[in-house]
């Protein structure tokens, strides 16, 4: 199974509120990241949750985020900093063009689990 | 703007208030529970995967998930599972539950977590009502352990 995006691509996550167990957390549904690495495919934890056997895979990316878009000023954090979380391709989607990954820039510390 | 509906484990974002990080040694309770989780999770058994634990953990009702503690979820989950996947019964539970009780005098409820609503969530049918009737008639994919057995996770 191919991946569907590339580290530097811009990607939005579905704010989908569908109940029951999901990888995604909420604080990230509807925010935008930068996917910096894929991690290839992985049985989907959605469908092994319930017993099922878990196909088809899902590719598993890591997407950051910066902090100012994911509480968009609400509340205290550290206005610079990010956070890097593991996301499901069928979470993602596509959101205009690539920009070349920030190579530079620290990804931040904290790790949604 | 609107956020979506999300359950009492989604807690990132919230504020949390002070953490104690002081360290502690595990009880002797908590110790028996991780072994008996290794134990029933131990291949070649195998009777659960760690995504149906989670779920089972986030499947608790809101208060009791933030009233307990970390292997008092496990606890809780063990026993939803267990029931789930045909291994014991409701009713069985129940009796040696109170057979406990009564040998150390305890009253008090059956030790059950209040389940929240799956709302969606796809649940088999006719597993809520556990019981010894609900988890034989199990024909869905998740009844037997021995489907657990040929797929590693």
């Amino acid at each position: 199974m191919s991946a569907r995006f590339k580290s530097g691509d811009r990607v939005l996550v579905r704010n989908d509120d569908r109940q029951g167990h999901v990888r995604t957390p909420s604080y990230l549904k509807g925010r935008r990241g930068t996917v910096l690495k894929d991690f290839g495919a992985w049985p989907n934890p959605e469908s092994l949750a319930y017993g099922g056997d878990g196909l088809p895979p899902k590719v598993n990316y890591w997407v950051r985020f910066d902090m100012d878009e994911v509480w968009r000023g609400d509340g205290d954090y550290a206005h610079r900093d990010s956070v890097v979380a593991e996301i499901y391709e069928h979470w993602l989607e596509p959101l205009g063009p690539s920009e070349p990954p920030r190579a530079k820039r620290r990804p931040g510390r904290r790790r949604a689990a | 703007m609107p956020k979506p509906k999300r359950g009492a484990h989604d807690m990132g974002g919230d504020r949390a208030g002070p953490i104690d990080t002081s360290e502690h040694l595990p009880t002797l309770t908590e110790r028996r529970i991780d072994a008996m989780m290794l134990l029933l999770r131990a291949k070649p058994r195998a009777f659960w995967r760690t995504d149906e634990n989670r779920r089972a953990i986030e499947s608790l009702a809101p208060e009791t998930y933030r009233s307990s503690g970390y292997y008092q979820k496990w606890a809780y989950a063990m026993r939803a599972l267990l029931v789930e996947k045909g291994i014991l019964t409701e009713a069985e539970v129940d009796r040696r539950l109170a057979e406990v009780r009564r040998r150390y005098g305890l009253p008090g409820p059956a030790g059950k977590a209040p389940r929240r609503k799956p709302a969606g969530a796809p649940l088999p049918a006719g597993r809520e009502g556990g019981g010894p009737a609900g988890a034989k008639s199990g024909a869905k994919p998740s009844a037997g352990a021995a489907v657990r057995k040929s797929g590693p996770a």
